[in-house]
C-alpha cells in the first residue's frame, strides 16, 4: 500500500511548485496510474515515492510505515520497492543474469538455492530464461525493458513503480507489452503506481487513475468515469479526442425535461441539465467525436423529433484504418466525427450531423478555453484549403 | 519491508500508525565522500594560490617569505612595474602568445578539416602523425630545431647556404622570437588538432545539409552554416590553448634564454632560481601575479563561450560520418602540404635527433662524419645510474602523478555531475583554476609551502608528483565530467531502487561503466606528466632527478650526444604511448 499525503516538491528555482499538495492511496495489490501531461508532477511524485527525490512537505507511508514525513527520510536504497525506468536504465556492463541478480546481491543475504530460483522464475515470467548469459546490451528495446521488469521484481517488493516504462518502445510493442504488464502485474498482485502521458495505457491497464495538471490531482476514478464523466474542460481535453464548443445557456426550456438549452455557434444543442450553470453563463461543451452520428443528407432519413439535428458538409476525412475522422462544416463551427472504416464520405457530400443530448458534457467557461484555440486553426486551414480547391 | 524493526499491525482494518522516526538520520558516506572531496581540493588547489599572493607582498632579497621577521611590503610590486624590463618581457610574452596560437590554429584547422570532412588521400597517415607526437617533451622538440635551425651550423641554414652560395650565419636563426613561435606553433598542434577536430566530428551533417537544399553554395554553407557553429569549440580551444603558451617554458628555455629573448615564463624562473645569487621569491611571486593575471583575462572569455555554447544543442556525439567533401584536383596541395607537415615536425626533427646521438662529437653529415657513427652514447647513459635513477624516477612521477590526478578528478567530478551540492560551484572553480595557473606559478608556491609546511617532501620525488597532479586537475576533471555525464543517472538510480547503498553503487556501477575513461585519461595524464619540464626544473634535487630534467642539464652541459640519446629514446617511447592511447580511444581525449 502507498499513501501520500499533502505532498509538495517545489522546483529548484524556489519559485515554481512542481508537485502542490498531492493526496492518494494505492490500496494492496491495486494498479493504480498517475496521467498528465509533461511537467504535471507525475514523475516527480513517483521519484518522490522511490526516494530519488527529496520532498519539500508532505508524508509518504509504504505499508504504513513513514518512508517521508517531518522527521524522517529514509534513502532509496532501504524502501522496499522496485522500479521501473523510463530508459529502461539496464546496466550495459553486466549480463541479464547479473543485471536481476544485482538485487539479492546488494540485499540481505540470502541462501543460494533460494537465490537461483527467484532468478529463474522471475526470468521465465518474463520470457527471458534463454538469454541469461547474454549482454544486456545484446537485447532488442523490447526484452531490455522486460529485463528492466524482471529486476524490479525480483526482490518481490511490496510496491512497483513504473515511470513511463513503454514509451521508447514502437507502437506494435507497445501494444502487446500493455497486454503482459497488466497480465504479469494481477498474476502477483503487486501494488503497483504506473506514471504516463498515454491515455490509451493509463484508461486500459489500470484499476484507478488520478489525472494530474499543474502539480494537483484534477480528479481521480476508475477508467470508464475518467473517460465518461471527465470533471472539468482539461479532463475532457486530454482524454481521447474531444470536441470543445464555447456557448451560451439558454432560458428557454428544453424539449425534454432534464434537459437544457446552449446556444452554440452552429445551433441550439439541447444538453442534460448541469445544476452549476445559471442562465446565460457562458458554457464549454464537450462532445466526443465516436458520439457524433453522420447521416447522408437527403439518403437516410432522421428519426423523427429528435433534438440536436444539424445540416452540413463533408470537410476533411482522415483514413485511420480502424475509422475514419471527419471534420463537418455546420454553421461556423468545425465538427469532429469519427465513422466507421467503411464510410465513404467525399469532401462537400453534403451530411445530417446528430448529437445525443446525453453525450454532451457541459463546464462553466473559465478563462482562455484550451482547446478551443487549436480546433479554430484547423477550422480556418480548411476553410482556405477549399478556396485554393474550388 | 527493509525498515521492518519497525512492529506493523496486520489486523484489518488497517490502524494508520503515526510516522515515526526510523533511524537518526546518518552520516551517510555520501557525504563523506564529498566532504572529502572538497577538502583534498581546497587543499592541493587554494593553498598554492594563497601562498603566492602572500609571498608577493614580503620582503624576501635572500630570504625566505615567511621567515621571522620579514616584513609585508608592497616593494616588490613596484620594482617589477618599474622596471622597463618587465615591459618588454611582456610584450615579448603577448606576441609569442600571438604569434603560436596563429601557427598552430591554422595547421590544425586545416589538418582538422581535411581529416575529418574530405576525402584527401593519406588522411589516415597525417592523423596517426598529429597524434603520435603528443607525447614529445617540448624540450625535446626545442633541442632538435636548435640543432636543424641555429644560424651558425643548423643543417638547414647549411643546406640554404649550399643552395644560395651565401655564407654563414642563417640564414634563419631560431633563437629569436620568429623562431620560438615556429617551433612552439608546430609543438602545440597535437593538443590543439584534438580540440577542433572533435568539433568538426561532432558537428551534425544534417545542418550543412538543410543548408544546401535551402539552395546555398558550399562557400555560403562553410561561411553562414559550418564555422558559425564551430565557434564555441574553436574559441575555447583559443583560450585554452593561450594559456598553454603563456606557461609555455621549455621552448623560451631551450631557445630563448641563447637568443637572450625572456619571457614571463622564464623571468620567473630566473627570478626563483638564479645562475648565481639567491633566489628572490617575494619578486617571482610578483611576476607571478603578473602573468596570473594575463592568464585570467582569457579565462573570463572562456566561461562566457563554455556558457554560450550550450545554446549550440547541435554540436553534440553524433555516431554517423557527416559527408565526405570531394577534393578533386585540389588534393594535390593538401596532399603536399600535409606531408610537408610530417617532414617538417617529426621526421626531420627525429632524423637530426638520431644523427645527433649517433656522433661523438656533434658534426654535420659527411662522408667523414658518416665514418664515426658509434652507439657509445647509448651505452654510456644506459650505463648510468643516473639515468636510471631517472628513469625510474620518471616512471614513479608518472604513475602516481596520473592516479593521483584522476582519482580526485574522478571524484570531484562525481560531484559537480551527481550531486546538488552546495560545494558545486566552488568545486567548478577550484577545479578549473589551476588551468589558468602557469606551471611556474604552481611550481613556486608548492615550492614554498613546503619549505614551510612539516610534511618531509621537499627535495623528493613526491613534492614534483604534488606539483604536477595539482596542475593535471584541471584536464582529469574535464575529462572524467564528459565521462561521467555519459552514463545516465538512471543507471544509478536503478541500483539505489535494487537496494544498494551508495558505496554499492560507486563500486558495482559507476566504476566498471567510467572505466574507459578513466583509463584513457590516466595515459593522457601520464604522458604529459612525463614530458613536463617546468615543475621538476623547479623543484628537482639531484635525488629527484627525472628524464626531462636529465635531457635538460645534458644539453645545459653541452652534451649533445648524451642529450640525443636520452631525448631519441623518450621519444620512441612516447610515440609508442601516443599512438597506443590513439588506439584505446578513436574518438580522441575530449579535454574541453
Amino acid at each position: 500500500m502507498i499513501r501520500v499525503t499533502d505532498l509538495i516538491k517545489i522546483y529548484p528555482n524556489g519559485k515554481v511548485r512542481e508537485v502542490d499538495g498531492v493526496s492518494f492511496t494505492v490500496n494492496e495489490g491495486e494498479f493504480y496510474t498517475l496521467l498528465g501531461p509533461s511537467g504535471c508532477g507525475k514523475t516527480t511524485s513517483l521519484r518522490c515515492i522511490a526516494g530519488l527525490e527529496r520532498p519539500d512537505g508532505g508524508t509518504i507511508e509504504l505499508d504504513d510505515v513513514a518512508v517521508v514525513s517531518d522527521k524522517v527520510f529514509v534513502p532509496t536504497h532501504r524502501r522496499d520497492i522496485g522500479m521501473v525506468f523510463q530508459s529502461y536504465a539496464v546496466w550495459p556492463h553486466m549480463t541479464v543474469y547479473d543485471n536481476v541478480a544485482f538485487p539479492l546481491r546488494v540485499g540481505r543475504p540470502i541462501k543460494r538455492d533460494v537465490f537461483r530460483d527467484r532468478i529463474d522464475k522471475v526470468l521465465s515470467l518474463v520470457g527471458l530464461e534463454q538469454y541469461a548469459s547474454r549482454m544486456a546490451t545484446q537485447l532488442s528495446g523490447g526484452q531490455q525493458q522486460r529485463l528492466s521488469l524482471a529486476r524490479a521484481l525480483v526482490r518481490e517488493p511490496k510496491v512497483l513503480l513504473l515511470d513511463e516504462p513503454l514509451s521508447n518502445l514502437d507502437a506494435k510493442l507497445r501494444e502487446r507489452m500493455r497486454g503482459e504488464l497488466s497480465v504479469i502485474q494481477r498474476r502477483l498482485g503487486v501494488t503497483t503506481l504506473f506514471v504516463t502521458h498515454d491515455q490509451i495505457e493509463a484508461l486500459s491497464m489500470s484499476d484507478r487513475i488520478a489525472v494530474m495538471d499543474g502539480g494537483r490531482i484534477v480528479q481521480e476514478g476508475d477508467p470508464q468515469e475518467i473517460y465518461h464523466r471527465p470533471a472539468n474542460e482539461f479532463v475532457a481535453s486530454f482524454i481521447g479526442s474531444t470536441n470543445l464548443f464555447m456557448g451560451e445557456l439558454d432560458v428557454t426550456p428544453a424539449s425534454a425535461p432534464g434537459h437544457s438549452r446552449i446556444k452554440m455557434e452552429f445551433g441550439v444543442l439541447e444538453v442534460g441539465a448541469n445544476p452549476d450553470l445559471e442562465a446565460g453563463a457562458p458554457v464549454i461543451v464537450a462532445i466526443r467525436p465516436e458520439d457524433v452520428v453522420i447521416r447522408r443528407a437527403g439518403v437516410e432519413l432522421p428519426p423523427p423529433d429528435h433534438a440536436n439535428v444539424y445540416e452540413g458538409g463533408v470537410g476533411i476525412g482522415l483514413f485511420t484504418g480502424t475509422s475514419v475522422e471527419y471534420y463537418l462544416d455546420v454553421g461556423k463551427s468545425l465538427i469532429q466525427a469519427r465513422a466507421g472504416s467503411r464510410v465513404q464520405l467525399k469532401r462537400g457530400d453534403p451530411v445530417r450531423v446528430e448529437i445525443p443530448p446525453e453525450a454532451c458534457r457541459t463546464f462553466r467557461l473559465e478563462g482562455e478555453p484550451k482547446a478551443r484555440l487549436a480546433s479554430r486553426r484547423l477550422a480556418t486551414l480548411a476553410r482556405l484549403d477549399d478556396d485554393n480547391g474550388g | 519491508m527493509t525498515t521492518a524493526a519497525e512492529p506493523r499491525d496486520p489486523a484489518p482494518p488497517p490502524v494508520v500508525l503515526p510516522a515515526r522516526p526510523v533511524g537518526r538520520p546518518r552520516l551517510e558516506g555520501r557525504s563523506i565522500a564529498i566532504f572529502v572531496t572538497v577538502a583534498i581540493l581546497v587543499y592541493l588547489v587554494l593553498g598554492p594560490v594563497l601562498m603566492l599572493v602572500m609571498s608577493s607582498f614580503k620582503e624576501t632579497d635572500g630570504t625566505l617569505p615567511f621567515q621571522d621577521g620579514v616584513p609585508w611590503t608592497i616593494e616588490n610590486y613596484i620594482r617589477i612595474l618599474t622596471r622597463p624590463q618587465t615591459y618588454s618581457v611582456l610584450f615579448n610574452t603577448f606576441i609569442y602568445a600571438i604569434g603560436a596560437l596563429a601557427v598552430s590554429f591554422s595547421l590544425s584547422m586545416t589538418f582538422a578539416w581535411l581529416i575529418e570532412r574530405t576525402d584527401m588521400p593519406l588522411r589516415n597517415l597525417l592523423f596517426v602523425v598529429i597524434i603520435a607526437a603528443i607525447g614529445i617533451p617540448n624540450v625535446i622538440v626545442g633541442i632538435s630545431y636548435a640543432i636543424l635551425l641555429n644560424p651558425a651550423n643548423g643543417l638547414v641554414n647549411l643546406a640554404a647556404r649550399g643552395i644560395t652560395g651565401a655564407s654563414g650565419p642563417g640564414p634563419l636563426n631560431v633563437y629569436t622570437l620568429p623562431g620560438m613561435i615556429f617551433v612552439q606553433g608546430i609543438a602545440l598542434v597535437p593538443i590543439t588538432f584534438l580540440l577542433v577536430a572533435a568539433a568538426f566530428r561532432a558537428m551534425d551533417a544534417a545542418m550543412e545539409d538543410a543548408a544546401s537544399t535551402s539552395g546555398a553554395k558550399f562557400r555560403t554553407v562553410m561561411r553562414r552554416i559550418t564555422l558559425p557553429l564551430l565557434t564555441p569549440a574553436i574559441l575555447s580551444a583559443l583560450v585554452y590553448q593561450f594559456v598553454s603558451v603563456i606557461e609555455s617554458f621549455d621552448i623560451p628555455l631551450v631557445l630563448g634564454l641563447r637568443g637572450g629573448v625572456t619571457v614571463l615564463s622564464t623571468q620567473i624562473f630566473i627570478e626563483s632560481r638564479p645562475a648565481g645569487g639567491l633566489p628572490n621569491f617575494g619578486l617571482a611571486a610578483a611576476y607571478s601575479m603578473l602573468l596570473l593575471a594575463l592568464a585570467l583575462g582569457p579565462l573570463f572569455v572562456y566561461n562566457r563561450v563554455i556558457g554560450r555554447s550550450e545554446r549550440y544543442a547541435t554540436i553534440s556525439g553524433h555516431s554517423y560520418q557527416p559527408r565526405r567533401i570531394r577534393l578533386g584536383r585540389w588534393k594535390y596541395p593538401a596532399v603536399a602540404l600535409s606531408l610537408s607537415f610530417i617532414l617538417f615536425s617529426l621526421v626531420l626533427p627525429g632524423l637530426v635527433m638520431l644523427w645527433t646521438s649517433l656522433q661523438p662529437f656533434y658534426a654535420v653529415p659527411s662522408a667523414e662524419s658518416i665514418q664515426r657513427i658509434s652507439f657509445d652514447a647509448y651505452f654510456e647513459v644506459l650505463g648510468s645510474r643516473r639515468l636510471r635513477d631517472a628513469a625510474l624516477n620518471t616512471l614513479i612521477l608518472g604513475f602516481a602523478t596520473s592516479f593521483g590526478a584522476m582519482l580526485v578528478g574522478l571524484a570531484v567530478s562525481w560531484v559537480l555531475v551527481r550531486t546538488r551540492s552546495r560545494f558545486r560551484f566552488a568545486l567548478d572553480v577550484l577545479a578549473f583554476t589551476p588551468h589558468a595557473m602557469p606551471g611556474v606559478i604552481i611550481g613556486l608556491s608548492i615550492l614554498l609551502i613546503y619549505l614551510i609546511l612539516p610534511i618531509p617532501v621537499y627535495g623528493t620525488i613526491w613534492i614534483i608528483v604534488i606539483a604536477l597532479a595539482t596542475q593535471y586537475i584541471s584536464i582529469s576533471t574535464r575529462l572524467m565530467t564528459s565521462g561521467i555525464s555519459q552514463v545516465k543517472n538512471e543507471l544509478e538510480e536503478a541500483a539505489a531502487v535494487s537496494g544498494a547503498a551508495w558505496w554499492a553503487t560507486i563500486r558495482r556501477i559507476v566504476m566498471p561503466l567510467v572505466m574507459p575513461a578513466f583509463l584513457n585519461g590516466l595515459l593522457l595524464v601520464f604522458l604529459l606528466a612525463i614530458k613536463n619540464l617546468t615543475l621538476p626544473l623547479i623543484l628537482y634535487e639531484p635525488k629527484s632527478v627525472v628524464l626531462s630534467t636529465l635531457v635538460w642539464t645534458l644539453w645545459d652541459r653541452a652534451d649533445t650526444a648524451g642529450t640525443a640519446a636520452v631525448g631519441t629514446i623518450m621519444v620512441l617511447v612516447t610515440l609508442a604511448l601516443g599512438i597506443f592511447l590513439r588506439r584505446m580511444n578513436r574518438e580522441g581525449p575530449q579535454l574541453t
